[in-house]
């Protein structure tokens, strides 16, 4: 074990201890606004990466490579949150959505510091394990704050958002399949795999924007619901969720699939329909689709391979 | 209307200070890490990775698109009479357009990105028209580029030409950014030729040199465009802040250079023997005007409210303009900063400001070479800063009798690797194998040194052996198997090819280059149909593979048809002028047509090129026993054997030509 390899895993721990005790409920509150399902969400693909990569190159996984990464994506969306929430507190406001900054928890100059020190978290774990891993870290965290952050913002237009929050999704699954090829790691990445994450969630993200709709609508934000209404824009996101499902087996060209991926595409598009909308549920499904997923792979892996057409 | 009221509403935004350049450096690097990862060549920043990697992508290409971005501002000032505030918001979006390039160069490739060209100076004056020459087969530019410039051109003149309604200023104005960018990449190395425009230079340049100084070549790249910037922004300021220029240059400025040139000084004084190297490159001036600046940035800093954007323009600068100047530069100016804004007892501030100057030469040999002066830290700094002068300049004997030295005093890596490349370079490819096999930790650059002479001696499992042992401990696997592919395929090794075509396809490899070595396994098995075939889908995807046009040359030659051999021999040359085995291959049928004195040249420019080009010495042995200079076409076979003991070829020869 390399000792450099623990320094981001030290500093991480005694600044949380330090935290914990100077700030009375900090990761509680930490925990509940950061997210935790959109979290985990950003995790599988990595994962799936690192698996992929596994099988590819049959090389062993090193795991405390594989943690640090994990580790490395996580503070980096944890940043991208930070970034989201002090861009958007206007539309946070009218949306009254809940968010670190809002709960008044947590002031502007310490929630814009804490999202610095995830950042260089985030990196710095990156950077123990290669260079070349900082480098697509880095990348994700450039395409966070574009997305977020004024002037780019581009978060303002649809559906250039949407695909956005997709190719971070990638860029996450590419930096678990660089454990295993760094050096050329955006070419050696299977197209198949590359569209069965990119596709889907292109299709069904739209989601996301559910919550803002008021904020969006009086910020400038396009989204899917700013642009059909919020009526036709709950249907239409709707039908692109459950798209977004049944695109998986067609892009994986394995029809068995389609047994698993309707009843959660409908049970999904159900749930987008459904008021009060809750988001939690359609990540529950989601989660589910990922589980069959990786039962799939560790049985005949080859169906994430070969050519698309 | 509606770019009118897009534009009003970009200048509107408002966001501050550190986020705009945030989001400038976010651009800049995006750019940098999609040309790094789908380019031809990836040296920026994922393969092979040198340590120039992290200055290139974080330093110098940062400050070359930042001097790009002022320079561009103040043209806009000065034509459109516009608040700078309000211009630079609309140009950093405009600066969006630079991570288009290289997408546009992936798509284009089929995968395989190109290898961009650069800029050679005001020698080549005529590149000037190069991103628009399509006469020349992507050469020049690729599709990225020119799409890139062509938008920001237009994007130039319709901005100018909204905010003044003048075509005439409008035209100008796109003009002058072509003409800015062509400067930026013509501007390092013209710096770096100036004495050899003006005849000063002891050392005849056969590469352009930009280094100064400093150890990394990026690093003093960084420097210029750091010159480049200070400059833009003083115009600026100029024009629109006159009072910070007065602030920042005033009449204390000098107290703090003083200690700083004195350490400049004493560092210069302490390397005698060796200080001619240190004037060699111009750029050792600008390194030293750059720091001065640096450190008056530096002070202003420290006497400017924390929370001012002025305060944080100048902690940036003095911030990005320290790393190019070396890390331990770096922690002295922060160190000079932390001491004049916090200690009481100021007159401290001399010790690191003193110390900087110092470092500029020593980097990071500082605190070991001055605390105590330490003579043989001196020799080494002074024998390496000869040595790679030297090196660079492709005078190995001079470089070999420096490393000499140095290896009797100093056995780092480093030293080896320099020692046994100029053992190599100079045709002594025994010495340089037996040095370089010492190097305890083989990186990139030795393992290749290594590869290519034991190739070139005929041992090619031995070459293979190296390539395998590199890709097991993970160095560069996609280039290696490339490589063992390209052996294997030239010596009709087909199982070895296959699994190593198999591999590099599972790294990331291009199909042209897959393509290119099956063309050669084709070739050396004299299935020239085949290898026709190959080659053709190669150059598909790559219409730039020169070895797949050499491989065609081949062919025709073979088929002995020397005109159009000829002329893919030449069109090779034209996208890789350094190719020493295509001088070899032309100068064969110059041989053949028995145009001597051509085929004389040509030999002797690829031998120049590669003295270990046994095919060349071969070769120009065959042109002077037809010439009747037997003696000197004796040498000749017998330097094909210093190479290659195993070359039957050259030793029967030599046996003919005894009897």
């Amino acid at each position: 074990m390399n000792f450099y390899s623990l320094i981001p895993i030290i500093i991480t721990i005694i600044s949380f201890v330090v935290m914990k005790k100077k700030c009375q409920g900090f990761i509680k509150n930490w925990i509940s606004g950061s997210r935790p399902l959109i979290s985990i969400h950003y995790l599988f693909p990595t994962i799936f990466g690192i698996l992929l990569g596994n099988y590819i190159f049959q090389k062993p996984v090193n795991y405390l490579d594989g943690f640090l990464l994990i580790c490395s994506v996580f503070f980096s969306f944890q940043t991208s949150v930070i970034v989201n929430d002090i861009n958007d507190i206007k539309t946070d406001k009218i949306a009254l959505k809940k968010s670190l900054l809002n709960s008044n928890y947590f002031g502007l100059k310490v929630y814009q510091n804490l999202g610095g020190y995830f950042f260089i978290l985030s990196l710095l774990f990156a950077l123990v394990i290669e260079y070349r891993i900082l480098l697509i870290v880095l990348l994700g965290h450039i395409l966070h704050f574009t997305y977020s952050s004024k002037p780019f913002r581009l978060k303002r237009f649809f559906p250039v958002s949407i695909l956005m929050l997709a190719l971070g999704a990638l860029l996450s699954a590419i930096s678990g399949y660089a454990l295993f090829e760094s050096s050329k790691p955006f070419l050696s990445f299977p197209i198949k795999p590359a569209l069965f994450i990119v596709i889907p969630l292109f299709l069904a993200l739209n989601f996301r924007d559910l919550a803002d709709y008021r904020g969006d609508e009086k910020t400038d934000v396009t989204t899917l619901f700013t642009l059909f209404g919020l009526g036709k824009g709950r249907l239409i996101n709707a039908f692109l969720v459950l798209l977004g499902y049944l695109s998986v087996p067609l892009i994986l060209k394995f029809p068995p699939l389609f047994f698993a991926v309707v009843p959660l595409g409908i049970l999904s598009f159900y749930f987008c329909l459904k008021k009060p909308f809750k988001e939690k549920y359609i990540f529950y499904i989601y989660f589910i689709l990922i589980a069959i997923l990786l039962i799939i792979f560790k049985l005949n892996p080859e169906i994430y391979l070969g050519p698309v057409f | 209307m509606r770019i009118r009221t897009l534009i009003k509403r970009i200048e509107e935004e408002e966001f501050s200070f550190p986020i705009g350049f945030l989001s400038l450096f976010s651009v800049i690097l995006c750019r940098n890490i999609f040309e790094s990862a789908f380019e031809g060549s990836q040296i920026l920043g994922f393969s092979p990775i040198s340590s120039r990697s992290f200055y290139m992508m974080f330093i110098h290409f940062p400050l070359f698109y930042i001097s790009i971005f002022l320079w561009v501002l103040l043209v806009f000032i000065l034509l459109t009479k516009e608040n700078w505030i309000k211009i630079s918001k609309a140009l950093l979006i405009g600066m969006g357009v630079i991570i288009i390039a290289p997408i546009i160069d992936i798509i284009v490739s089929k995968g395989s990105g190109y290898e961009l060209t650069y800029l050679k100076g005001f020698g080549e004056f005529t590149e000037i028209h190069k991103f628009f020459d399509f006469t020349r087969d992507l050469l020049q530019a690729s599709w990225g580029q020119r799409v890139e410039i062509l938008l920001v051109l237009t994007g130039g003149f319709l901005y100018v030409l909204i905010k003044t309604k003048n075509f005439f200023k409008s035209f100008f104005a796109s003009i002058i950014i072509y003409l800015i960018i062509f400067l930026h990449g013509v501007l390092p190395n013209t710096i770096a030729r100036i004495p050899s425009y003006l005849g000063f230079n002891k050392l005849h340049f056969r590469t352009i040199i930009t280094d100064g100084i400093l150890p990394i070549d990026s690093q003093n790249y960084a420097v210029i465009f750091s010159v480049s910037i200070i400059l833009a922004g003083f115009l600026i300021c100029w024009k629109s802040r006159k009072e910070l220029i007065r602030k920042i240059f005033n009449f204390k400025s000098p107290l703090i250079i003083i200690p700083l040139c004195f350490g400049i000084l004493y560092g210069i004084f302490l390397i005698f023997p060796y200080y001619q190297f240190i004037f060699y490159s111009p750029i050792s001036y600008l390194i030293f005007l750059l720091a001065i600046l640096s450190f008056i940035f530096a002070n202003r800093a420290t006497i400017t409210s924390g929370n001012s954007s002025e305060f944080k323009i100048l902690i940036t600068v003095s911030i990005f303009f320290s790393i190019a100047l070396g890390p331990v530069f770096l922690f002295l100016i922060a160190v000079f900063f932390l001491f004049k804004k916090f200690l009481t007892t100021r007159w401290l501030v001399v010790v690191p400001c003193f110390l900087a100057g110092f470092s500029l030469i020593y980097q990071g040999d500082t605190f070991k070479t001055i605390i105590p002066i330490n003579k043989t830290s001196l020799e080494i700094k002074g024998r390496k800063l000869a040595g790679w002068s030297y090196f660079l300049n492709a005078d190995y004997k001079k470089a070999l009798n420096q490393y000499l030295k140095l290896y009797a005093i100093n056995k780092e890596d480093e030293i080896q690797l320099r020692l046994g490349q100029s053992y190599l370079n100079l045709g002594y490819i025994d010495k340089g194998i037996e040095t370089l096999e010492k190097i305890r930790e083989p990186g990139y650059e030795t393992i290749l040194s290594l590869g290519q002479a034991y190739t070139q001696k005929g041992e090619h499992k031995r070459a293979i052996k190296i390539y395998k042992k590199a890709i097991e401990e993970n160095l560069e696997p996609a280039e290696f198997y490339i490589k063992i592919a390209r052996i294997a395929a030239r010596k009709g090794l087909e199982e070895e090819m296959a699994l190593a075509i198999e591999k590099s396809l599972l790294y990331g490899n291009p199909a042209y280059k897959i393509y290119q070595i099956k063309g050669d396994y084709y070739l050396g098995k004299g299935d020239k149909k085949r290898a026709l075939g190959m080659y053709n889908k190669a150059l598909n995807y790559n219409s730039r593979c020169t070895s797949a046009l050499a491989g065609i040359g081949i062919i025709y030659y073979s088929q002995g048809n020397l005109p159009r051999a000829r002329e893919q021999f030449l069109k090779a040359l034209r996208f890789e002028p350094g190719n020493e085995a295509i001088y070899n291959n032309l100068g064969a049928i110059y041989l053949i047509t028995k145009s001597y004195e051509k085929a004389e040249q040509l030999f002797k420019k690829s031998i120049k090129k590669n003295p270990n080009q046994t095919e060349a010495y071969y070769n120009l042995g065959l042109l002077y026993e037809k010439m009747g200079r037997i003696e000197e076409a004796l040498e000749m076979f017998n330097n094909v054997l210093k190479v290659n003991p195993s070359y039957a070829p050259a030793r029967r020869k030599i046996e003919e030509l005894k009897e």
